[in-house]
């Protein structure tokens, strides 16, 4: 929504943007127009002026070649003073037209000049030209030039009269002599007239030539200034309809955008209004479906109220149909007992009041159906406020008709529970002392099992000590029988004296005392440990090594022994602890021979740690498969041959470990350094408490 | 919006500064005819150094003084020759000098003188188009009527002017007529005929310097100077290795 805002603001700004920019590029546009047409105007008005000028030079030059003519008139025609008087009139009037004529040309004004006509009724005519002198600080030349020569002009008519009259004079009196030095003077004089005029001439039509230049500039400088102007416009034109065109698009663009989203807004509200419908239907299903009446209220209208209530009283239809005799449902409230609520004035509140404020105690009303049967509700009230503010009361009638017979049967039973309870008691009591002698014949079961189980754990290990005897007695057996063969061999060739029989005898015994050691060694193993006693782990250890060494040696299994010096003592039953290792030791070995390993070796590893006594064997059988590696203490779990194994040496020697001696055993898979190479194999590891 | 609004307020600016730029000071000299090439070739240095502008008023010396005396406007006047200063210095517009060249004067006639002239004589032959220039109009006018009259005199000088189909007003005048073929002699200032337009068209006969003296050209500074900071500096370029560099491409030094 925030965004659809920000777009109509945006699209509202990018429209009033196109607005300004359209106004200011057209009154640029016009603005520059007018300032282009006072441009052009004055500079049409300069074009008019110019030739205006050059009329005026035109005028001024028509003017000088009259005044030449007069001149060589009175030089040539006149032969009396009235008639060079008349010419020299002429001359001078001519004279102050051009005259007034520069004066104009200097200052500006308005030249007017008659043009004699030889028409019928028109004599003659007016020329009017004005002339608009706009900066009187430039200089005009051909003022400067013109005026001293009329100047001149003037002395020169004065001067060719007067020769003129001289020479008049010198004829009537008949003085040759100096009429021939003034004929001279005139003829150097009429002679040197024509380079005159032709200077006058020349200073005009400069003043001509200069006005023809300043009108071709004037010309050239009109048609810069509309291409200029023209480009400019153009220029702004082009930039105008860009921006307009830019912000068109932008606003198409936002325009699209805002009509998508009010698309996707439109959806959304109708998405949400079916959700809303949806969810009214679900709200009135989940009403209707409530086994208790439920009645909305905003605590003085009530405003709706599920199908239980119109199904209670089946008399009314619908909410409208009730509310046309009730205003409230606790006009219906029966006063069943003291604790019910009714329709009454409870200090200041009304009965919803007091459920509300109230909702730890059970409120109860009583109401009679429409077939005039009293049912027994109890009433919940619970407060809501809607996300527009409406304030509602949802309250929920459930009937406890049942619970209200319940107790009333409930009540007449108290009357006979002591008696009851009594005979329950006793009842409990035979059962009791049933239990303890059912428990002490359990335990007692369990732990013959136990005990069976040990004893069968002691059998298998029996089985595996007889092995290890045999392989044991071997060696000395074999040797007892090669000495005493000697020494028979000796005594009957007679080779044998007293001494050797003597160190035969000897070695026969020591022989005979490693087995009665051996025997020993055995029947201490199998000597139950009837007292806890300290003992070194080392030692069990050593014992343990020393009943499988016979078999590992037959085996080839290189047996390594890294015994902590100065291990803790631990607490316990050694030699079951021996069985718990003899077991580890001879699984050790049945998996290096059942994996036909070569090189076969077995590491064990005695360590304090902390206040614990760690036992590690570590072998490079290849391991344990994870898959059975959890069983392995389980009872019964073997992975040999039914023939070879029980499945009970691991379960017993978790039992010994954990619960005889409180320690812990663990195995895992690991790789391990023999010598600097690496073997796979499983590691077992007995943690004992230090004693 | 604004940023927008003052960059059209700055393009109008910028038109109207351009549309009514201050004028620049205006200089008027008067200048002899003959001397208008160089002087409008200094002209324009000194139009860019001070960014000026200098109108040239032309024509015959006299004239020129007549013009400057009437209308009593202008910055500097350089005749064909010092006399002009000289005589017209007692009237009060003429100040300072610069010395900036000389005039000689010379006989002028066809290219590779297919009439023969000889010399100054042949002024008075009546079978040659003659063409002098007017005594009363430029300095080359004053100038022949002095060395006619140290020739032979006042007579030669009437005899002489007698003789000319037409008398001209300034130096350009005779040689156009030269080049147009409408006459075949005349006198007049000798820089000319060197000029790329004249020398194609005219010899010279020069002329004796007793009777035709080279004539000094000063630059005057006018009393009624508007601008004399500007008008002296154009009188020191003029005197300037420069100025002088110009002057004597145009033959006005040697």
């Amino acid at each position: 929504m925030k965004k659809n805002v920000s777009n109509i603001k945006s699209t509202y700004n990018a429209l009033m943007l196109l607005l300004v920019s359209f106004l200011v590029g057209i009154s640029t546009l016009v603005i520059l127009h007018l300032y282009f047409l006072s441009i052009i105007e004055k500079l049409d008005w300069k074009v008019i002026n110019l030739e205006s000028k050059i009329r005026i030079g035109e005028f001024i030059a028509e003017d000088i070649h009259k005044i030449r003519s007069d001149f060589f008139e009175l030089s040539a025609t006149t032969s009396n003073k009235r008639g060079r008087e008349l010419i020299q009139k002429r001359i001078l009037e001519r004279i102050e037209v051009i005259e007034s004529s520069l004066q104009i040309l200097k200052n500006g004004g308005t030249l007017e000049r008659v043009i004699k006509l030889n028409i019928a009724g028109h004599h003659n005519t007016v020329k009017i030209v004005k002339y608009i002198k706009q900066n009187k600080e430039v200089i005009s030349l051909e003022v400067i030039d013109v005026m001293p020569k009329l100047i001149e002009l003037k002395n020169k008519i004065e001067e060719n009269i007067d020769l003129l009259e001289k020479q008049q004079q010198y004829l009537r009196m008949g003085d040759l002599e100096n009429y021939a030095s003034v004929s001279r003077e005139i003829h150097f004089f009429n002679k040197s007239v024509p380079a005159y005029f032709t200077r006058m001439l020349e200073n005009v039509r400069r003043l001509l030539y200069e006005g023809e230049i300043e009108f071709k500039e004037l010309q050239a400088q009109i048609n810069d200034e509309k291409n200029y102007y023209s480009q400019l416009e153009l220029a702004i034109v082009i930039f105008v309809a860009f921006i307009v065109l830019l912000l068109g698009f932008i606003i198409a663009k936002q325009i699209l955008k805002s009509s998508k989203n009010l698309e996707s807004l439109n959806d959304a509200l109708q998405d949400k209004m079916q959700h809303i419908d949806q969810q009214r239907q679900y709200i009135r299903s989940i009403l209707d479906a409530q086994p208790n009446i439920v009645l909305l209220t905003n605590g003085e209208i009530l405003i709706d109220a599920n199908y239980r209530l119109f199904e209670f009283l089946s008399h009314y239809n619908d909410l409208d149909e009730f509310k046309q005799e009730h205003t409230c449902i606790c006009e219906l409230f029966e006063p069943y007992s003291s604790e019910y609520l009714i329709e009454k004035d409870y200090d200041g509140k009304t009965w919803i009041d007091v459920v509300l404020q109230n909702k730890e105690i059970k409120h109860k009303v009583a109401i009679k159906n429409s077939f005039g049967k009293l049912v027994h509700f109890s009433v919940d009230a619970v407060e809501a406020t809607l996300e527009n503010g409406e304030y509602l009361i949802i309250v929920s009638f459930n009937d406890i008709s049942r619970e209200v017979a319940a107790q009333l049967e409930l009540k007449h039973l108290n009357d006979n529970l002591e008696q009851r309870v009594e005979a329950k008691t006793k009842q409990l009591q035979e059962l009791n002392e049933n239990l303890e002698q059912r428990v002490i014949i359990e335990v007692q079961k369990n732990r013959k099992k136990d005990q069976q189980m040990i004893q069968q754990s002691r059998f298998a290990a029996l089985g595996e000590m007889i092995g290890n005897i045999a392989h044991q007695w071997r060696q000395p057996l074999s040797a007892i029988n090669s000495t005493a063969s000697g020494m028979k061999v000796q005594l009957e060739l007679n080779l044998a004296d007293m001494k050797d029989i003597d160190k035969s005898y000897n070695k026969i015994m020591e022989y005979v005392s490693f087995l009665n050691q051996t025997i020993e060694d055995f029947r201490e193993f199998f000597k139950e440990d009837k007292e806890s006693s300290i003992f070194s782990v080392n030692d069990v250890i050593k014992k343990a090594v020393s009943i499988t060494s016979a078999t590992y040696k037959d085996n080839m299994i290189e047996l390594t022994l890294d015994l902590e010096e100065k291990i803790f003592s631990t607490t316990g039953f050694p030699n079951e602890l021996s069985q718990v290792f003899l077991n580890i030791l001879n699984n050790a070995r049945d998996a290096l021979i059942q994996n036909k390993i070569q090189d076969k070796k077995v590491y064990v590893r005695t360590y304090n740690l902390n206040e614990e006594i760690c036992i590690e064997f570590y072998d490079n059988g290849l391991g344990i498969k994870e898959e059975i590696i959890d069983k392995i203490f389980d009872p019964y779990f073997t992975t040999k041959h039914q023939s070879q194994g029980t499945g009970i040496g691991l379960y017993m020697s978790k039992e010994i470990v954990e619960k005889h001696m409180n320690g812990k055993i663990s195995v895992q898979n690991v790789h391990k350094d023999f010598n600097d190479t690496e073997y796979n194999g499983a590691m077992f590891k007995v943690i004992l408490p230090r004693a | 919006m604004v940023n927008r609004l003052v960059v059209i307020f700055l393009f109008f600016v910028t038109i109207n500064l351009q549309l009514f730029a201050q004028q620049k000071p205006q200089l008027l000299i008067y200048c002899g005819i003959t001397m208008v090439k160089p002087i409008k070739e200094i002209a324009k240095i000194i139009e860019e150094k001070y960014d000026c502008e200098i109108k040239i008023s032309q024509g015959g010396s006299k004239d020129l003084y007549d013009s400057l005396k009437y209308s009593k406007i202008g910055d500097l006047y350089l005749p064909g020759s010092d006399s002009y200063r000289i005589n017209n210095l007692k009237d009060g517009f003429l100040l300072d000098e610069a010395y900036v060249g000389y005039n000689q004067a010379a006989l002028f006639v066809q290219k590779k003188n297919p009439l023969k002239v000889q010399g100054i004589e042949d002024l008075l032959n009546p079978n040659l188009g003659v063409i002098l220039c007017d005594p009363k109009s430029g300095s080359i006018g004053k100038m022949t009527e002095k060395i006619l009259k140290n020739h032979k005199g006042e007579d030669f000088f009437f005899e002489a002017y007698n003789n000319v189909i037409v008398i001209g007003t300034d130096s350009r005048n005779l040689n156009k007529a030269l080049i147009d073929k409408e006459a075949d002699l005349a006198i007049n200032w000798k820089a000319t005929a060197f000029w790329p337009e004249n020398k194609d068209h005219i010899d010279i006969i020069d002329l004796d310097e007793k009777i035709a003296p080279k004539q000094r050209l000063v630059i005057n500074l006018l009393s009624f100077s508007k601008h004399p900071d500007i008008a002296k500096a154009f009188m020191r370029y003029a005197q300037s290795i420069q100025g002088q560099e110009i002057m004597k491409k145009y033959g006005f030094l040697d």
